[in-house]
């Protein structure tokens, strides 16, 4: 897998470019007002046809990343290039044009699809808003409903008949529809059946093999961050903290936060866990970590683009 | 190590309704010897807290045991009535149910929740009660001051332990836990199993855990049973299980949670629709090691792309 890593060459550059991206929310309380840092200095990419991961636990950042991306909130500053244009300020015509080009697959395909409508009339809407041109609807309803792994008969089905992995599946056939060259897959197997959700990750791994469709996959699973992404980026209050090359980055984390997280994933064939005290240790490294003044990104292994957050000092 | 504490034999539940009735249970049979943990497996709906409500005696209508017996150390526990349940609940079995942590009363200090559930089962002096608290906070390592905070004062994670503490406070030679860490990120989830296995080390109770989270439950588990569609498929010690599982239904579990280390190999879900019906009796294939027979074939696992 890590052989298709690389990204296809394109004259055009990366899909997704974030540069100096921050966030703040506004929490009121009775006295102060305080602005609470969702993201801080974002430095992103993905390439075209990769799959990044972003990892970290909630209340991290990670999907207000995504949701930034997918014009539902908008950054305070830094710059957000998708495919080379500058989407800060789109408006109308073009901002639709954006959201058919970015699209989102979020956690729960319960609420996403209209329980009132068959699976046919969620499916022909977004032909009819995305791609008006197609004359026969229905043969492309089917070939998209084959794309996502299911048979045409669902197409009749009202979505309460479906299980949450066909759901799910139908929530994918629909971000399809649009053509999209970007998919922002908010936590798309956390609602699902655990027997069901590989094949949802496979999906998606089809869909950029076949597609060339870069996603950016939002996850608290850091085992299936490693199945399915190319790069991972590793997301602690805010700051990216370290990232690099899936498979490498999960087997030598150099960010204490990182360590942290990876010693905490269950894991079948280990006998001693974790203990308290070197996570003790670990999340005063942490906090020291974090804190720093003069925090700079030390490349690791520049192969791997693996890289991390870091004071100078705690390089040696 | 081999005294049954809980033995469960051909246990069928039903959801009765006026046309027709559902098994939420269908002849489940497995015994939970003494300081063992046995671990039971499955996706939602697979009849897992069915089962530990069947334990309990918490199912209510339209739920109904229509067959089979549920010994406690040899007792009958389903021929006891209310007073001798009031006195057998807690006392020997204690539960710790999914999203325990918002089962704390909101508007009563944690050591008074403490001194209640100690003074109704055991009796003694109000000092007698918070003394034990204090006591059962340490072990969960939680600042014995807290006692006097509201549960809203206090973390997911901390109110998690304290409901697993709150569980263990009269000694239970029978803890069930649904899910315990469902909600909690990976780093306190790990915080709070650690502390199970202490406390289980430390008391000596046997456990029946329930996750769907097969890495969870190989940790921590001697035992597994795998349900599905209200049937055991599958039962084994974890580590038969782990390298040598042999219904499709387990390997599609299995396969559910890629590895965090080793080469990266493609696995195989169930297909969409998968479904197993006429579910066949466990058959030992070799030492502690019982299937039900299925026509399905295994799932293979081939490299990714």
């Amino acid at each position: 897998m890590t052989s298709t890593a690389t990204p296809q060459t394109s004259t055009t550059g990366p899909a997704v470019f974030i540069r100096s991206m921050s966030k703040s929310y506004s929490s009121s309380s009775l006295l102060k007002r305080k602005r609470i840092p969702a993201l801080r200095d974002i430095d992103l990419e993905i390439q075209r046809g990769e799959i990044v991961a972003l990892v970290g636990e909630s209340g991290s950042g990670k999907s207000t990343l995504a949701r930034c991306l997918a014009l539902l909130e908008t950054p305070d500053s830094g710059e957000v290039l998708v495919n080379g244009k500058e989407i800060a300020g789109l408006k109308g015509a073009a901002a639709r044009k954006y959201r058919s080009d970015v699209q989102m697959v979020f956690q729960d395909p319960f609420g996403s699809l209209n329980p009132t409508f068959r699976v046919e009339h969620i499916l022909e809407r977004a032909l009819a808003l995305h791609q008006p041109e197609i004359r026969s609807k229905r043969n492309e309803m089917a070939r998209l409903v084959s794309t996502v792994g299911l048979n045409p008969e669902v197409l009749s089905s009202f979505p309460h008949e479906l299980s949450g992995g066909q759901r799910q599946r139908i929530a994918i056939a629909r971000v399809l529809a649009a053509k999209p060259s970007v998919i922002l897959a908010d936590e798309p197997t956390s609602m699902l059946d655990v027997s069901v959700r590989i094949g949802v990750l496979n999906l998606l791994h089809k869909l950029r093999d076949e597609h060339g469709i870069s996603i950016l996959y939002v996850t608290h699973d850091l085992a299936s961050a490693r199945y399915l992404s190319d790069r991972i980026a590793v997301l602690n209050e805010g700051r990216i903290v370290e990232s690099g090359e899936s498979v490498q980055l999960l087997d030598n984390p150099r960010h204490p936060y990182t360590q942290l997280l990876v010693g905490a994933v269950p894991n079948p064939d280990r006998n001693s866990t974790q203990d308290a005290t070197k996570r003790a240790a670990l999340r005063e490294k942490i906090q020291r970590w974090s804190t720093g003044a003069n925090l700079k990104k030390h490349m690791i292994d520049e192969a791997n683009q693996h890289w991390v957050l870091a004071e100078e000092s705690e390089m040696n | 190590m081999s005294v049954p504490v809980l033995e469960v034999q051909d246990l069928t539940v039903e959801y009765v309704s006026d046309e027709r009735a559902v098994r939420g249970a269908d002849r489940v049979s497995f015994t939970i010897n003494s300081g063992e943990i046995f671990g039971l497996a499955g996706e939602s709906g697979c009849g897992k807290s069915t089962i530990a409500n069947s334990i309990m005696r918490l199912l209510k209508d339209p739920a109904r045991i229509t067959n089979g017996k549920i010994l406690f150390d040899g007792k009958d526990v389903l021929g006891m009535d209310e007073a001798s349940l009031r006195a057998w609940r807690w006392n020997n079995v204690a539960m710790v149910f999914q999203s325990a942590m918002n089962s704390l009363n909101p508007v009563t200090r944690i050591g008074e929740q403490f001194v209640d559930v100690i003074r109704t089962h055991r009796g003694g002096s109000r000092a007698e009660a918070l003394s034990r608290a204090k006591e059962l906070l340490q072990m969960v390592r939680i600042d014995p001051a807290r006692l006097r905070a509201y549960p809203h004062q206090l973390s997911g994670g901390q109110r998690q332990r304290i409901v697993i503490a709150m569980a263990c406070a009269l000694n239970p030679r029978l803890l069930i836990l649904d899910e315990p860490t469902t909600a909690l990120d990976v780093v306190v989830q790990q915080e709070i199993l650690e502390q199970i296995r202490e406390l289980q080390t430390e008391l000596g109770f046997a456990i029946l855990f329930i996750t769907h989270d097969m890495s969870l439950m190989l940790e921590l588990s001697n035992r597994i049973g795998i349900m599905y569609g209200g049937r055991i498929v599958e039962m084994a010690p974890s580590e038969v299980l782990r390298d040598d599982s042999s219904h499709p239904y387990t390997q599609a579990l299995l396969g559910a949670f890629p590895p965090l280390h080793g080469p990266r190999v493609k696995l195989t879900g169930l297909a969409e629709g998968t479904k197993f019906t006429d579910i066949q009796d466990l058959e030992e294939i070799s030492q502690g090691h019982w299937v039900a027979p299925t026509n399905q074939p295994a799932l293979s696992q081939g490299e990714l792309s």
